[in-house]
């Protein structure tokens, strides 16, 4: 069985930026997939090469086998998409929207209109089944994306940050029904910044940020193999970078005053403590705490202390 | 060849043009319904008759591919350029229709646009002169092809377009005078010689002419060079179309 999508030496430019630099990735039919990173790391692009809105410099892309490019029918048949903007006709209402969506791939207008007042019924949309999409509430558009990218019953379904800005209750519902959709044997490879959701959701995880993959397993592996514990050491006065001295730790410069150390096991603080001090920095307050899944994406990401420290573990 | 959905996007193109149709065929028919009465009715009965007919029933042919032009251009260079500006030409593009099937469909809908506005041009004129078809094949191939033509047209200006204004500018700055000046209203042998010369290299001359020798039998123009030059203009911008579809010309970043 070839995977469910197959990426191999994936390059993007736009311009001079580079979006995406040799990537590859594979996933597997049947996966959840979550691919997390900051914005602009690469995510949207990857996922519009897969769907045929963005082309590519170099590489292969391949869905279930077909090349995303020479067997491009082939594979968009397999795909079902649900973009991060809301891109609908406002000339028709939300159920033609569906039905004439199906009809693109092939499914006859009788069933089409049978499965769009299906999942307009399921999404609680059928009572605005006669609305042009300007006319329903953004959580209400939310979920049309996702009852439009399943209509024609795909094999793999993308998510581009499909919960952004979808309140609490919403977002759950939609978790419960990605995770329903899995079950059924729908790949489905969720792209996301809040990493609870990942967390969550996904059984695997890639991290991607500046066009590259910089972390890449399965989710509980990911965070036990990085679930180091932090050693988070507050300074009396801020420093502009890492001392020299503790560079043979793994540190990060967290805030202007605060050093965090991660640990592989229970960290020796007393010896740590000693380095800092060397250095000639005045302690105020240490803390230790246990890493989550977003410690490793903001560590891997550099985010938050400005700097971009790419680990590779695998 | 994926039919269902070659066949659901070219409905959807039309149902599209439908929902507004007092814009898509209602309008073309009253401003052709004002030029039939002003300059066929009022002015054209003061006119001496051209080519042996009334100067209304000379005119009818140049409304009607007036009508099938203007249409089937609007029809395609719009809808594209509306899809690409609010995004839904991604629900075209991530389906599995062929780059020729995305445009065949958009082509033969805007096509029908303006073969629609034709006919119903021809049924108006008919409140106030006989018409009649002087060669149904010749007839039938001018409406057809006028319609493809220009329609593909639309779609290579759509794809090139970002604004409306390039839409429509392309539309009254070019399309119009060339239509005008196309011998809608006049035979070349009512021109001096140096207007006549320039007019030749009016393709509408050619289009109009054949349209009209379809209906009445007169042209300024050779039949046969009319129904080549607009077969291969016909092939040319279509070929284009599917071509910048392949290519993704500005659909596919």
């Amino acid at each position: 069985m070839p995977p469910a999508i197959s990426i191999k030496g994936l390059n993007k430019s736009y311009g001079n930026f580079q979006a995406l630099k040799d990537l590859n990735l594979e996933i597997e039919e049947g996966e959840f997939f979550g691919f997390l990173g900051p914005n602009g790391a690469g995510k949207t692009t990857t996922i519009n090469i897969l769907t045929g809105l963005t082309k590519y410099n170099s590489g292969t892309v391949k869905v279930l086998g077909y090349d995303v490019t020479k067997n491009y029918r082939e594979a968009r048949r397999l795909i079902g998409l649900v973009p991060q903007e809301f891109n609908f006709d406002f000339f028709f209402n939300i159920r033609e929207i569906l039905v004439y969506y199906a009809g693109y791939f092939g499914v006859s207008k009788e069933e089409a209109e049978k499965r769009a007042d299906r999942l307009l019924k399921e999404f609680d949309l059928y009572a605005h089944r006669n609305k042009i999409f300007r006319e329903i509430s953004g959580g209400m558009k939310r979920r049309l994306l996702i009852a439009r990218g399943i209509i024609h019953q795909p094999k793999i379904l993308i998510l581009d940050e499909p919960t952004a800005g979808v309140d609490v209750e919403l977002r759950r519902g939609m978790w419960a029904y990605l995770k329903n959709l899995n079950k059924k044997g729908i790949t489905i490879f969720l792209t996301t910044h809040y990493i609870e959701e990942a967390e969550r959701l996904a059984k695997r995880i890639g991290i991607i940020n500046h066009g590259q993959i910089i972390a890449l397993d399965k989710k509980e592996k990911l965070i036990e193999e990085l679930h180091k514990i932090n050693l988070d050491v507050t300074l009396a006065k801020p420093v502009s970078r890492l001392p020299a001295g503790l560079k043979k730790y793994r540190a990060v410069l967290i805030e202007d005053n605060k050093i965090r150390f991660v640990c592989d096991k229970i960290p020796d603080k007393n010896k740590i403590l000693r380095n800092v001090k060397k250095t000639g920095l005045k302690i105020t307050s240490i803390e230790t705490s246990k890493s989550s899944l977003e410690d490793i994406f903001i560590e891997l990401t550099g985010i938050g202390n400005g700097k971009n420290r790419v680990l590779h573990t695998f | 060849m994926e039919r269902t959905g070659f066949y659901t996007l070219f409905r959807r193109e039309i149902a599209r043009f439908m929902k507004i149709i007092n814009q898509t065929l209602i309008a073309p028919l009253i401003s052709s319904l004002l030029f039939i009465i002003v300059f066929g009715f009022f002015i054209g009965s003061q006119v001496p008759r051209v080519s042996g007919f009334s100067y209304l029933e000379f005119i009818i042919p140049g409304l009607v591919m007036m009508g099938i032009i203007t249409n089937a251009n609007s029809a395609t260079s719009f809808s594209v350029l509306q899809a690409k500006i609010f995004k839904h030409i991604e629900e075209i593009l991530t389906s599995p229709l062929s780059y020729f099937e995305m445009a065949l469909a958009l082509t033969l809908a805007g096509a029908v646009r303006g073969i629609i506005v034709g006919v119903l041009i021809l049924i108006i004129a008919l409140l106030f002169t006989p018409v009649s078809v002087y060669n149904i094949f010749v007839f039938l191939y001018f409406m057809v092809f006028c319609s493809v033509l220009f329609s593909a047209i639309g779609i290579v200006l759509g794809l090139w377009a970002e604004k409306f204004d390039q839409v429509a500018t392309f539309g009254n700055f070019i399309i119009q005078p060339l239509v005008f000046f196309g011998g809608v209203f006049y035979s070349l042998s009512l021109l001096p010689e140096t207007l006549r010369a320039i007019s030749y290299f009016n393709p509408l001359l050619y289009m109009i002419n054949g349209f009209r020798y379809g209906m009445l039998g007169v042209t300024d123009v050779s039949i046969v060079f009319s129904s080549i030059f607009l077969f291969v203009l016909t092939v040319l911008f279509f070929s284009w179309s599917v071509m910048l579809f392949k290519r993704g010309y500005k659909i596919r970043t």
